[in-house]
């Protein structure tokens, strides 16, 4: 966790309390409080609550796919999304990483295919997940 | 074994700063005392 952090982002924390004109830029209410953030200063991805290990490398796969995605490079973000539910299956960030690697191949490619392809396996597999219900409309 | 750290920064305009430079995402984690 330590090492994907410090490799592939750049770690800031700061107090909410001493910080409290910035956390109301980013309407930061509760802690902890994470955010990615890209170069043009926008949030891209946010979760708050404290996460365990696991879980937490889960979701940094998922705000660096996020990242990537937003910032229109499709096949990187593709395939951090599925190193997430590939490495992390069980991870309750798993079906959003599947959501979204269908989102980025399609952006990418166009194909519906490919967006039903990871959609599909949404559904088959994280039946019961948000994420599942929000692709059912294929 | 050697334990690391992560290399967090406190302060948010210099952390925007090198992310541009390295062309990383900036993690920003508001945390409270306590």
């Amino acid at each position: 966790m330590t090492a994907l952090l410090n490799e592939n982002f750049i770690p800031v924390q700061v107090n909410i309390e001493e910080a409290a004109k910035l956390a109301d830029e980013f309407q930061a209410i509760w802690t902890p409080n994470l955010n990615v953030i890209d170069g043009r200063l926008k949030r891209v991805y946010q979760v708050e609550g404290w996460l365990p290990p696991s879980e937490f490398v889960a979701m940094l796969g998922v705000g660096r796919g996020q990242y990537f995605l937003r910032g229109k490079k499709y096949a990187e973000a593709a395939t951090l999304f599925k190193a997430v539910f590939e490495q992390s299956p069980r991870s309750q960030f798993a079906p959003e990483a599947v959501y979204y690697r269908g989102v980025s191949r399609y952006l990418s490619s166009h194909k519906v295919d490919e967006l039903k392809e990871d959609w599909i396996m949404l559904q088959r597999f994280y039946p019961q997940s948000a994420w599942s219900l929000r692709a059912n409309i294929l | 074994m050697t334990e690391t750290k992560i290399n967090w920064m406190n302060d948010y305009e210099e952390g925007c700063g090198r992310a541009r430079e390295e062309k990383k995402p900036l993690f920003l984690d508001f945390f409270k005392d306590g």
